[in-house]
C-alpha cells in the first residue's frame, strides 16, 4: 500500500524556491533593462564580445577628439588664410602706388610713406595670432613672426640695413648725400649687400623669430600633415625687402635716376613675394581641404561605430515586454499552483 | 492455553500497533528536515504467533545520494568562481561607464592630440597629466582589488578547512556510535545525521563513499585521498593573511598529502576549496598579469630613447614607477600595476615641469641626447605625436598574461576586458546549469526517501484501526475470562 | 464391608479431587511465573479383587503429571539478559548449594559480582571462551562456571588482518628507481596513496600509510610505512625503513601471482595479513573499493549481545566484538519428569534421565532468544473449567460418602 513517493516537502523545497527565485530575479533583470533601454550586464551576455565593443568605444572617443582637435585646426587654417589674404591685397596697392611713383619721382617722398605704411600693415598681418599662437611662425609658435621696424629704439634687422647702408655709401640713409648714389652703385648695392640681408641665415637671425619648420597636424589616424606657413618662407623675405627698400633706404633723396632703379627692384621683389604668397595659399588651400574630408571621415566612422555600439548593448523593447509578460504568468500559475498543493492534504479529511 | 496465548498475542499486536504510530509521529515531527529520511518499521510474526516490532529501517538510496553529493560539490566550486570573477569585473566595470583602463587609456590618447595640436596651451597640458593620473590610478585600483580577492580567497580556504576539520571529527563521532550500536538497534536518526555531515564536507571537497560492514562507511576525496577511515583525517592550511601580487599562498594538506598546487599528486577536483585556489592561483594572478602587462607597456610606450644615437638606455617618461627603468620588453614584473605612477619631473605639483610632455627627457633634466625637441620651438608637436604613435604601435606582451603576445596597448586594454568578461559569461552559464542539477538530484533524493505527510496519515489510519482492533480483542478475552469466572462462582 | 468401601473410595475420590484442586491452585497462582510449566494430574484407579458377585470399590490413585515439555509464548523486554529458550533445552544453573539445576526461566540480571543470577538466586552457567577449548563435556558440569558481565577488563585488540581493494591507474606514469617510494629518499614519489589505521598490542592507533608506484607497465611497487615515521612535511623521507615492500604484477587489469597478501607488521603490535588478492590495475583514476583493518582500541566494553546459539559477545565501544561466554543448553530424554525445585528449577531425577549438556545451534536443542521470557504455560480459561469440574466431582464424592454414611448409621441402627 505505497501512496506515490511524494515528499511533502518537495512542494516547498528547495527546486520550487530556486525557481520562483530564478523567476522573479529574471523579473527585476527585466524591468532594469525596459528602464535603461541597455542589457543590464553587458558583459556578462557579450562574453568575448565584449573586447570589440571596448575597442570600438576607445575608437569613438578617440575620433570625438580627433574631430575637435581637427575643427580647431580648420579654424586657424581660415585665420591664416584670411591674414594671406589681406597680405596679398596689401601688396597688390603698394605694387600700384609703386607703379605711379615710378613715373613722377617728385613724389618720392610719399611713396616712401605709403611703404612705410604699407609695411606696418603687412607686418600686423603676419603677425596674426590664433588662440595664443602666432600662426607664421611655424613651430615657434610663442614668438611672433616680426617685430615693429619703425619702433624707438630701432629693432636689429633696422640696425642692420642701417649699417649695411652705411657700410656700402659712408653715409647713412638720412644723409642728402645720397642723391649723389649713382644707379650703378645702388643697383649692386641691391644686389648684394641689401640682398644679402635676406638670406637664410641673416632672416632667422635679424628680421624673423619664426621658425622655418611648419606646424603639422594629425589629421586623421597618425597621418601627419602640414598646416601652416612660416615667415621665414621666400614669400615673406621678398615683400619685406620691397617694403624695406622703399621705406628705408632714404628714397626721398634719392635723385631721378637712382629713385626709378630703386622702384624697379621693389617692383620685382614685390611681385616676385606677390607670386610666392599666392603660392603659400594653395598650399594652406590644400591643407584645409584636408582637415575637411578628415573631419567628415571620422564623423561617419564614428557615427556608424556608435550605430553598432548602441544597437550591440542595447534591447528590443517590444520583445523585453513579451518575456515580462509571459515570466509574470508563469510565477502567478506558479503560485496557483503551489496553493493547491498545499490544500491537497490528508490531514483536511480526518 | 489458548485464551492465554490469544491473550498474550494481542497484547503484542497492541504493542506494536503503537510501536508502530511512534514512528509515524517521528516522521511527521520531521516533515519539514531537509535531511530527514521515512522511517519503516518491520514487523515479524513470531513463532508462537506474536507480533513485534523488529528493525526501524529507513528509506534510503545510496546512488541518489552520491549523485546529490557530487552535484553539491560542482555546484559550490562554481558558485565560488562566479562570484570572484564579479568581484574582479569591478576593475573594469559596464563599458559604458568608461571606468576601465582601456576607456582611460583611449582619454589619454585624445589628451595626447588635443596637446599636439596646440603644445603651447597649458588647460592641455594640464588635461594630458590629469589624463595620465587617470589611467596609473585605474591600474593601482585595479591591483589593489585583485589582492583583496586573492586574500579573500586565502582566508575563504581557512575557513573551509576549519569547518571541515570540525565536520569530519562529527562524522567521526557519529559513525563510532553507529558501528558500536546492537544488531537491530534502531540507528536511523545517526544514520540521517551521517548522510547531513556528508552533504557538508560535499560542499568543501568533492567526495566518495565506500561502504563497510556493520554500516561502517569510509569517506575519500574524489581525487582517492582518505579523509575519513575509522578515523578522521587532518586537513591543514596555512592562511597567508594578506596576498600581494608574486605572492603565493599555501597548499592544502590532507592526510599529510598536498592535495592543491603544482606538487600534489593527487589533486582534489571539486568543491569550494579547489574553485578558491583557482581564483587564487590562477585566475586571478593572471589578470593581475594583464594589469602590470600594460603597465609596463605604458612605461616603455612613453619612455625617451637616447636620440643621439649614442646607446644609452631608454628611461621612463610620462609614466615611470619605483624602479625608475624601462622594464624589458616582453616579461611581466608582477605588480607593476600597483607601482606605476606619473613621473613627478611632469606634474607641477610635485615640482616637475609640463613642457616635458613637449619635449620628452623628464627622467634626465638638462642632458641634450634625451630631448626630443631640438630647437626648443614652444609649438613642438613631433614628440606628441610619437607617443600617440606608440599607443597604436604593436609591441611584445608577456604571454603569461592570456592575452595575445603581440598587440598595441590599446588593444590588449580592450582585450583584457573581454577576457574578464567571457569568463564571466561561460562561469555564469555554468552555475546555472549546476543549479539546476543539483536541485534536480536533491528533488530525486527527497521525493524517494522523504516524508510524505498522506502517506503517513494513510499509514497512522491502519495502525489506528489496528490498536482498536487489538484492544477489542483483549476486550473479548476478558469478557470470556470474567464468563468462567462467574461459572465458578 | 462395601459400605465402608465405598466409603474409602469416595474418600480417596475427595482427596483425588483435592489434589487436583490443589494443582489448579498451583497453577492459577503461577499463571504470571515466567517459566513455570503447568502442572496437571492424571488420575489411575486402583483396583481390588473383586468376586463375581459382590463388588469391592477400589480408590483412585493421582499422578501429578509435569508439562514441561510445553511451551510457552514469548514476552519481550528490552534487556539482553532476559533469555528465553525456543525449542528443546534447559538453562543450566547452579543453585545455592552448588548443585546442578535446570530451567527455562531466564530473567537473568547481573548481581553485585556480575554473575547473571535469575529471580529465585540461581547463577546461569556456562563456558568462559579464554579458558574453554571448544568441547563440551556432555554428561557434566566439568569446565562450566558462572556467566560473569562486568569487571571484564580493558581489552586492546591488535591488528592482524585486512583487507585492500584498490584500482590503481593503468595510465600513471613510471618512477624512476631512484624515486620509488621503497628509496625512502628526500626526491621519492609515488603514483597513488592511501592510509589505513591500524592497533597495536597497547590499543594505540598507527597509521600506516600504503605507496603505490608504477615500475613498468603492468607492474606495481607497493610500499607500507608508519606515518608516526614520516617527515615534518608529512611525507618523505621516513625515519625508520619500510615497514613491508612488495611488487605486484597484473595482467588484464588484475593481480596476478604472488603476494596475494601482504604482512605488515605494525609497530607495536602483531604482523597485520593485508588481503590485496582484488586490487586492480585498469585506466581511470584510483579509487579505493574497501580498505579496513580489524583492531581495536583499549576501550571498555559498552554492552553485551547474546546470538541465537548462546555465544554472549562484549561489544567494545569501538564497535568490535569479541565472544565472552558460551551458554549450553541442557536436556534430558524425558522432561516431564524432571523434579521441580522451588525457585522454577528442575532437578534431574532417575525418571527423567541423564542430563546432556549441548551447544544451542546442536542438533535436538533449541535456539536462545535474548531480549524475550518464556510465559507461564497456564490458560486461565481452562484451569476455571477444571476447577468446576473438580469442584462438582468433589461434592459427587462428598454425596456418595454421606450416602454411604448413612446407609452405615442404617446398618448400625438396625440392633435395635
Amino acid at each position: 500500500m505505497v501512496v506515490t513517493p511524494l515528499s511533502t516537502l518537495m512542494s516547498t523545497s528547495t527546486s520550487f524556491a530556486s525557481h520562483l527565485r530564478r523567476a522573479q530575479g529574471e523579473t527585476v533583470k527585466i524591468q532594469a533593462e525596459v528602464a535603461s533601454g541597455r542589457l543590464y550586464d553587458v558583459g556578462k551576455t557579450l562574453g568575448y564580445g565584449t573586447e570589440a565593443l571596448v575597442s570600438f568605444r576607445q575608437e569613438i572617443e578617440i575620433g570625438r577628439r580627433s574631430i575637435d582637435v581637427n575643427k580647431q585646426v580648420a579654424a586657424r587654417l581660415d585665420a591664416s588664410q584670411a591674414a594671406l589674404d589681406a597680405i596679398v591685397t596689401n601688396a597688390n596697392g603698394f605694387m600700384s602706388a609703386l607703379m605711379s611713383a615710378r613715373g613722377d619721382p617728385r613724389t618720392a617722398g610719399i611713396v616712401s610713406e605709403q611703404a612705410e605704411s604699407a609695411f606696418k600693415a603687412f607686418t600686423d598681418a603676419a603677425n596674426t595670432s590664433f588662440a595664443g599662437s602666432f600662426v607664421f611662425s611655424g613651430i615657434e609658435t610663442a614668438l611672433a613672426p616680426f617685430e615693429d621696424y619703425f619702433s624707438t629704439p630701432p629693432p636689429a634687422s633696422r640696425n642692420a640695413v642701417a649699417a649695411a647702408f652705411s657700410t656700402e655709401f659712408g653715409f647713412s640713409s638720412a644723409d642728402p648725400a645720397v642723391s649723389n648714389i649713382s644707379v650703378s652703385s645702388m643697383q649692386a648695392f641691391m644686389d648684394n649687400t641689401f640682398a644679402s640681408l635676406f638670406d637664410d641665415a641673416n632672416w632667422n637671425s635679424t628680421w624673423s623669430a619664426a621658425s622655418s619648420q611648419p606646424i603639422s597636424s594629425m589629421v586623421s589616424g597618425s597621418r601627419e600633415v602640414t598646416t601652416s606657413v612660416s615667415a621665414a618662407s621666400q614669400a615673406f623675405r621678398s615683400l619685406t625687402a620691397a617694403f624695406v627698400l622703399v621705406a628705408d633706404s632714404g628714397t626721398k633723396n634719392l635723385n631721378d635716376a637712382t629713385f626709378v632703379a630703386l622702384i624697379d627692384q621693389a617692383v620685382e621683389s614685390l611681385g616676385k613675394g606677390i607670386a610666392l604668397m599666392t603660392e603659400l595659399q594653395g598650399t594652406l588651400g590644400t591643407a584645409q581641404q584636408q582637415v575637411q574630408a578628415a573631419i567628415e571621415t571620422t564623423s561617419v566612422r564614428s557615427d556608424l561605430l556608435e550605430e553598432y555600439v548602441g544597437r550591440t548593448e542595447g534591447v528590443d523593447l517590444s520583445e523585453l515586454s513579451v518575456r515580462l509578460n509571459s515570466l509574470l504568468n508563469q510565477l502567478e500559475a506558479t503560485y496557483a499552483v503551489t496553493g493547491r498543493l498545499q490544500n491537497l492534504s490528508l490531514l483536511n479529511a480526518l | 492455553m489458548s485464551l492465554g496465548s490469544a491473550w498474550s498475542v494481542g497484547l503484542s499486536g497492541l504493542s506494536t500497533a503503537s510501536d508502530q504510530m511512534a514512528l509515524v509521529s517521528r516522521n511527521v515531527a520531521r516533515a519539514g528536515d531537509v535531511s530527514a529520511t521515512r522511517k519503516v518499521g518491520e514487523q515479524v510474526t513470531t513463532a508462537t504467533g506474536s507480533v513485534r516490532l523488529a528493525v526501524v529501517g529507513r528509506v534510503a538510496n545510496p546512488l541518489l545520494l552520491e549523485g546529490l553529493l557530487s552535484s553539491r560539490s560542482n555546484y559550490a566550486g562554481e558558485s565560488v568562481t562566479a562570484a570572484a570573477l564579479d568581484r574582479l569585473h569591478l576593475a573594469v566595470l559596464d563599458p559604458k561607464l568608461d571606468q576601465s583602463p582601456a576607456a582611460f587609456i583611449a582619454a589619454l590618447d585624445g589628451s595626447l592630440r588635443l596637446l599636439a595640436n596646440d603644445p603651447t596651451s597649458q588647460a592641455a597640458a594640464s588635461e594630458l597629466l590629469g589624463s595620465a593620473h587617470s589611467v596609473a590610478k585605474s591600474l593601482n585600483d585595479a591591483t589593489a582589488i585583485i589582492s583583496a580577492v586573492r586574500s579573500d580567497a586565502d582566508r575563504a580556504i581557512a575557513d573551509s578547512v576549519t569547518a571541515l576539520n570540525v565536520t569530519l571529527r562529527e562524522l567521526e563521532g557519529v559513525n563510532r556510535e553507529i558501528v558500536t550500536a546492537p544488531a537491530h538497534a534502531d540507528m536511523t536518526d545517526q544514520l540521517d545525521k551521517r548522510d547531513a555531515l556528508l552533504k557538508l564536507v560535499a560542499d568543501h571537497v568533492g567526495i566518495r563513499v565506500v561502504p563497510r560492514g556493520a554500516n561502517d562507511i569510509s569517506v575519500y576525496t574524489d581525487s582517492g585521498v582518505t579523509l575519513f577511515e575509522t578515523v578522521a583525517r587532518k586537513v591543514t592550511f596555512n592562511s597567508s593573511g594578506v596576498l600581494g601580487p608574486g605572492v603565493t599562498g599555501h597548499v592544502v594538506t590532507i592526510d599529510g598529502l598536498d592535495v592543491t598546487g603544482p606538487d600534489a599528486l593527487m589533486p582534489l577536483r571539486s568543491g569550494s576549496i579547489v574553485a578558491q585556489i583557482d581564483v587564487r592561483d590562477n585566475i586571478a594572478p593572471t589578470f593581475q598579469t594583464q594589469m602590470d602587462e600594460l603597465a609596463r607597456g605604458l612605461i616603455e610606450a612613453f619612455s625617451d630613447p637616447d636620440r643621439s644615437g649614442g646607446g644609452k638606455p631608454n628611461l621612463p617618461g610620462l609614466f615611470t614607477w619605483t624602479g625608475a627603468t624601462v622594464p624589458p620588453s616582453g616579461s611581466a614584473i608582477a605588480g607593476l600595476a600597483a607601482r606605476i605612477t606619473v613621473n613627478s619631473q611632469i606634474d607641477p605639483g610635485r615640482g616637475g615641469s609640463l613642457s616635458y610632455l613637449r619635449d620628452g627627457g623628464s627622467s634626465a633634466p638638462g642632458d641634450p641626447d634625451y630631448n626630443a625637441n631640438i630647437s626648443g620651438a614652444s609649438g613642438f608637436s613631433g614628440r606628441l605625436f610619437e607617443l600617440v604613435g606608440n599607443l597604436s604601435e604593436e609591441r611584445k606582451f608577456d604571454s603569461a598574461s592570456g592575452l595575445r603576445s603581440r598587440s598595441s596597448i590599446l588593444d590588449f586594454s580592450s582585450e583584457s576586458v573581454g577576457w574578464i568578461d567571457a569568463r564571466r559569461q561561460s562561469s555564469t552559464n555554468r552555475l546555472e546549469l549546476r543549479t539546476i542539477i543539483r536541485d534536480r538530484a536533491d528533488q530525486s533524493l527527497l521525493s524517494v526517501t522523504g516524508v510524505n505527510l498522506d502517506q503517513e496519515m494513510a499509514d497512522l489510519l491502519r495502525f489506528e484501526q489496528s490498536f482498536q482492533a487489538s484492544s477489542r480483542l483483549i476486550a473479548t478475552i476478558d469478557q470470556m475470562i470474567e464468563t468462567i469466572l462467574e461459572v465458578a462462582r | 464391608m462395601s459400605i465402608y468401601g465405598t466409603m474409602r473410595t469416595s474418600i480417596s475420590g475427595m482427596s483425588a479431587q483435592a489434589d487436583r484442586l490443589s494443582t489448579i491452585g498451583d497453577n492459577v497462582a503461577n499463571v504470571s511465573t515466567n517459566g513455570y510449566k503447568r502442572v496437571s494430574t492424571e488420575f489411575s484407579t486402583l483396583v481390588l479383587q473383586a468376586a463375581g458377585t459382590s463388588y469391592e470399590s477400589g480408590s483412585v490413585e493421582t499422578n501429578i503429571r509435569r508439562h514441561v515439555v510445553d511451551q510457552g509464548t514469548f514476552n519481550y523486554s528490552k534487556s539482553v539478559t532476559d533469555l528465553a529458550i525456543n525449542g528443546q533445552g534447559f538453562f543450566v544453573v547452579e543453585g545455592a548449594n552448588a548443585e546442578l539445576l535446570l530451567t527455562r526461566a531466564g530473567a537473568f540480571t547481573p548481581n553485585e559480582e556480575g554473575e547473571l543470577v535469575n529471580a529465585a538466586g540461581a547463577k546461569l552457567l556456562g563456558y568462559d571462551v579464554a579458558n574453554w577449548g571448544g568441547g563440551v563435556v556432555v554428561n557434566g558440569a566439568a569446565g562450566l562456571e558462572p556467566v560473569r558481565l562486568s569487571r571484564r577488563a580493558l581489552t586492546a585488540i591488535p591488528s592482524d588482518e585486512g583487507t585492500l581493494l584498490a584500482n590503481l591507474p593503468a595510465d600513471a606514469t613510471t618512477i624512476a628507481a631512484a624515486n620509488l617510494p621503497s628509496a625512502n629518499a628526500a626526491s621519492s614519489s609515488f603514483s597513488s596513496r592511501t592510509s589505513l589505521v591500524s592497533y597495536d598490542t597497547l590499543g594505540r592507533e598507527v597509521t600506516l600509510d600504503f605507496y603505490f608506484a608504477k615500475t613498468a607497465p603492468d607492474t606495481w611497487e607497493v610500499a607500507v610505512y608508519d606515518r608516526a615515521a614520516a617527515a615534518a612535511s608529512g611525507s618523505f623521507p621516513y625515519s625508520g625503513p619500510a615497514l613491508s615492500t612488495n611488487t605486484l604484477t597484473f595482467s588484464d587489469g588484475r593481480l596476478t601471482g604472488a603476494p596475494s597478501s601482504i604482512s605488515v607488521p605494525v609497530p607495536g603490535g602483531s604482523s597485520a595479513v593485508i588481503d590485496i588478492s582484488e586490487m586492480t590495475q585498469f585506466a581511470g583514476d584510483f579509487k579505493v573499493i574497501s580498505g579496513s583493518v580489524n583492531g581495536a582500541a583499549a576501550v571498555p566494553v559498552s554492552k553485551f549481545e547474546l546470538s541465537r546459539d548462546g555465544v554472549l559477545t562484549a561489544v567494545y565501544e569501538n564497535g568490535s566484538r569479541i565472544p565472552v561466554f558460551q551458554i549450553p543448553l541442557a536436556r534430558v530424554n524425558s522432561p516431564d519428569n524432571l523434579t521441580a525445585v522451588s525457585g522454577n528449577t528442575f532437578l534431574p531425577s532417575l525418571t527423567s534421565g541423564d542430563v546432556q549438556i549441548g551447544l544451542a545451534s546442536d542438533a535436538g536443542f533449541g535456539s536462545v532468544i535474548s531480549g524475550a521470557l518464556e510465559q507461564s504455560t497456564v490458560d486461565i480459561a481452562s484451569e476455571m473449567t477444571a476447577m468446576i469440574e473438580a469442584q462438582r466431582n468433589y461434592t459427587a464424592n462428598s454425596r456418595v460418602f454421606q450416602t454411604g454414611a448413612d446407609l452405615a448409621e442404617v446398618a448400625v441402627n438396625l440392633r435395635g
